[in-house]
């Protein structure tokens, strides 16, 4: 093989990363910047409440805080933080983080999100016990027995939806929220 | 052979640091003005279902499988693949901490942990695709060259588990388990083509389609690569007029084709896979004629794989059934000597024609038994009905050996993980494996996952792991007796002890930290039988004691950076010596730049392997440390649908040897120099 004289080899390696960061350094056209996927993911989660008809005990006064509870870690769970103490239809939003095995008792829905998959069967059971609404982002949620599964479809959050679980769930889900929705059957 | 050069080094090391400057200096910059995202709240569901968004791979995307697993994850996505220009899992490795790997111009040979042994076929590695055990039934090998049975642009993720995992997958978990995650329908909707061209003729293409339907989905995929590889190899042990003079020319072709399909209906999954690959071998191994093309090997690995996962009140199960094969057809050409049969022409060919068949089932299950422990078990069959590895002389009435077997395969496994405190796991698990061949084997692991605060991790494990000998070792012949056979093996087995700390800062940087000691007994090795045979004993013991420090971010500017050092120390307990093959330092960094809206990318990697010593022949050698830098080019969306990247391997042509097995006559294989590649794909 040619080798290249030592000069030209030391210059490449210098040149290189110099371009690289003039290139990095100067500053982009103005950027329209494409929010990030989690941040959708958490608003999503936040102007879901609005077309979800919950049942008349669910909140104990009209003022009364809507408690979204999360189990999970990652920026799914962190994205949810921001709506806390923004009111959605009169009723001050509540974030709080469970562990999975834990008391799901004053939830009003549950977000799942960064659990292990073998996690996922026990925490969806409890929530259909509890008759809690849940939203989660695992590839196939939905199906595997969640509510509501947001996936993400050539760079857009979209819809899943498991009519059944969802049906179990005290909450109802407004037509078009639906309508929005693909529609995913559990296979039993 | 070159000296390593002092100011080269010194270059190379000033421009890196230049560039991580300048990398700080953007992100500062980055951080300071904060993008003013409009009020994602305010806006309706049918908006924000409409709203494209920056999709994030990366530190955060698998926290949780990487801080609660009882051991060292890393996640590598497509993007990465895409941005790096990585062509084969061999390249993926070579590029993740702790990683290197060996090429003899025929397969690749995965080294870790101070591990490398040119000719073993990587069978202490599990390689995995979707869950389904790629490693073959003879040689239990790990293909991660050409001959690997997925095309690299339809990996959607790769989970690469450090440490023993054998508790959980049994024999073949020895230092780590590879999964690749294949892509879906819904990440290839419609039909895409793909296509690449590079240097020493190499030319893919590739044609996919996916379609979602109610309640599934389905993809089908082939591909095909053909290169005519480094056509003028030059080894200076060969360098005789009798022998091209050491060049051994248009003697690396290597031609692949492949398939796969996946497809998901309501709970099922069915996957398939084959591939065929044809590679000429340059190095006359095995004492083969040099620079003859008729020495060559055909790879043809195939699965099917049909998978039930479901949950079941709040149990989930997951159940497998498989059917899988492998062939090798080993094509050497020898010249007649004293010892052949005086009948035979001055030169003939020597066959191996290997193959397996094999079918299994498994089933697992996973419960929250209480609220804070979690059980999963499993069982694990597998039946390898037709094991055979007949080894004969391409000449009518000539010599010829049969070799046929076949057994049965069992394993039970648990694992527990319990919550002890909000922020303390112990994760305990144990399986028995049994195997005809040579009895039962208990793997138990044991690790505290300990999280005082979000972001902080520290991991201690204690784990054993065994590796079975595999019919390879066990039985093969050949019709020199060059080999003896040896049915007593036993398995080899390793107790290994890691503590791990991971730290994040934020959601955008990572640094993890990791020290480990291995004890192996019974190391599988040659030994010499006699002058003219070798035979597969249990006789090595091997210490090892290393560390590992990577750091890494990923910026919502698309700007990524990486950057790890491995270092290990391997010990031969019997010769106290270092253990051959095994370099003490391993260096990599990674870095990727956007030049233009996130469409545009530049990727740039350095790895630095150190110097490799061992005993060949008889002589003590070693193979020199390498830098290696390659660049990739990339771009997304320029145009709808449109994906290209160009990459330039071995950018500032360095001269790369890697060791050889005593297979060969040279001790050094050289290795190329720079190449490059143009790579697209386009989505209708």
């Amino acid at each position: 093989m040619p080798a290249m004289p030592r000069i030209t080899r030391c210059s490449l390696g210098l040149l290189l990363p110099v371009i690289l960061c003039l290139l990095l350094g100067r500053p982009d056209s103005p950027r329209a910047e494409a929010p990030q996927e989690y941040q959708v993911k958490g608003a999503m989660v936040f102007n879901m409440a609005k077309y979800i008809e919950w049942p008349a005990d669910a909140f104990s006064g009209s003022g009364a805080p809507l408690v979204v509870c999360s189990v999970g870690r990652g920026p799914f769970t962190a994205a949810l933080e921001q709506y806390r103490g923004r009111t959605v239809l009169g009723h001050p939003v509540q974030v709080k983080r469970v562990q999975p095995g834990e008391e799901l008792g004053e939830c009003h829905l549950l977000v799942v999100s960064g659990v292990e998959k073998r996690y996922l069967a026990g925490i969806v059971d409890q929530a259909r016990r509890r008759s809690l609404l849940t939203v989660g982002d695992l590839p196939d949620f939905a199906r595997l027995g969640g509510a509501i599964g947001l996936v993400e479809v050539e760079g857009r959050v979209r819809f899943e939806i498991n009519v059944k679980a969802a049906q179990q769930s005290r909450s109802k889900i407004s037509s078009q929220l639906l309508k929005l929705a693909r529609i995913v059957r559990e296979g039993d | 052979m070159k000296k390593y050069r002092p100011g080269l080094r010194l270059a190379l090391a000033g421009s890196l640091l230049f560039s991580l400057l300048c990398g700080t200096a953007v992100l500062a910059q980055d951080v300071a003005e904060s993008p003013s995202a409009p009020d994602l709240g305010a806006m309706d569901l049918e908006q924000l279902t409409n709203l494209k968004v920056e999709t994030v791979y990366g530190v955060s995307k698998f926290e949780q499988v990487v801080t609660e697993a009882p051991a060292s994850v890393t996640v590598v996505t497509s993007d990465e693949i895409k941005r790096y220009g990585w062509r084969t899992l061999a390249d993926v490795l070579k590029a993740t901490r702790g990683f290197f790997t060996t090429y003899d111009r025929n397969y690749s040979y995965i080294g870790t942990r101070g591990f490398n042994r040119p000719g073993d076929y990587n069978t202490r590695v599990l390689l995995l695709v979707d869950g389904h055990q790629i490693n073959d039934a003879i040689y239990e090998s790990a293909a991660i060259g050409t001959e690997f049975i997925l095309d690299m642009a339809l990996i959607d993720r790769i989970e690469i588990i450090r440490g023993p995992s054998s508790s959980l997958y049994g024999a073949g978990a020895f230092f780590g388990v590879i999964n690749v995650i294949s892509k879906s329908a819904r990440q290839i909707e419609g039909v895409e083509v793909g296509g690449s061209w590079g240097s020493q003729q190499t030319g893919s293409g590739r044609i996919s389609y996916g379609k979602l339907f109610n309640g599934g989905e389905f993809l089908i995929s082939g591909s095909g690569l053909s290169s005519r590889g480094n056509d003028r190899l030059f080894f200076p042990e060969f360098n005789d007029p009798a022998t091209n003079n050491g060049i051994a020319a248009n003697m690396d072709r290597d031609r692949s084709y492949s398939l796969f399909a996946s497809g998901h209906l309501r709970d099922f999954t069915l996957a398939g896979a084959f591939i065929s690959r044809d590679k000429r071998i340059p190095t006359a191994s095995f004492g083969t004629i040099f620079n003859d093309p008729r020495t060559n090997s055909n790879d043809r690995r195939s699965y099917l794989d049909l998978k039930y996962d479901k949950a079941i009140d709040g149990t989930s199960i997951t159940a497998r059934l498989f059917y899988d094969e492998y062939r090798f057809t080993g094509n050497f050409a020898y010249d007649r000597t004293a010892d052949d049969p005086v009948f035979y022409p001055a030169s003939y060919m020597n066959r191996d024609q290997h193959l397996a068949r094999w079918w299994g089932a498994e089933a697992q299950a996973s419960r929250q038994l209480l609220p804070r422990l979690q059980l999963t078990g499993g069982v694990r069959f597998r039946d390898n009905y037709e094991v055979e590895l007949p080894n004969y002389d391409l000449v009518p009435g000539g010599r010829r050996l049969d070799n046929s077997h076949e057994n049965v395969f069992y394993a039970l496994f648990g694992q527990a993980e319990l919550r002890i405190l909000e922020s303390l796991i112990l994760n305990a698990g144990v399986r028995y494996d049994h195997y005809e061949t040579f009895g039962g084997a208990t793997s138990p692991r044991l690790a505290l996952i300990y999280t005082p605060v979000e972001g902080t991790v520290f991991k201690l494990v204690y784990g054993q792991a065994f590796r079975a000998p595999n019919a390879y070792e066990l039985y093969y012949n050949d019709v020199f007796n060059g080999y003896a056979t040896s049915s007593a093996l036993r398995a080899e087995t390793m107790r290994s002890y890691e503590a791990i700390y991971e730290q994040y800062y934020g959601d955008v940087v990572r640094t993890s930290a990791s020290l480990f000691y291995n004890k192996i007994d019974n190391l599988i090795s040659y030994q010499d039988v006699s002058p003219t045979q070798v035979a597969f004993a249990n006789v090595e013991r091997v210490r090892a004691l290393g560390g590992e420090f990577e750091i890494e971010g990923q910026w919502s500017s698309g700007f990524a950076a990486r950057s790890s050092y491995g270092f290990v120390s391997a010990r031969d307990q019997a010769t106290d010596q270092s253990l051959d093959y095994s370099p003490r330092h391993l260096v990599k960094l990674n870095l990727t730049a956007p030049l233009y809206r996130k469409k545009l990318f530049a990727g740039i990697e350095l790895q630095g392997v150190s110097r490799r010593e061992f005993s060949h022949n008889g002589a003590q050698v070693a193979s020199p440390g390498y830098l290696v830098t390659n660049a990739t080019l990339s771009s997304t969306a320029l145009l709808p649908g449109l994906e290209t990247s160009f990459s330039v391997y071995n950018l500032l042509d360095r001269r790369l040897e890697d060791p050889a097995t005593t297979d060969h006559m040279q001790n050094l294989i050289p290795q190329d120099g720079r190449t490059y590649r143009l790579l697209f794909s386009y989505r209708f």
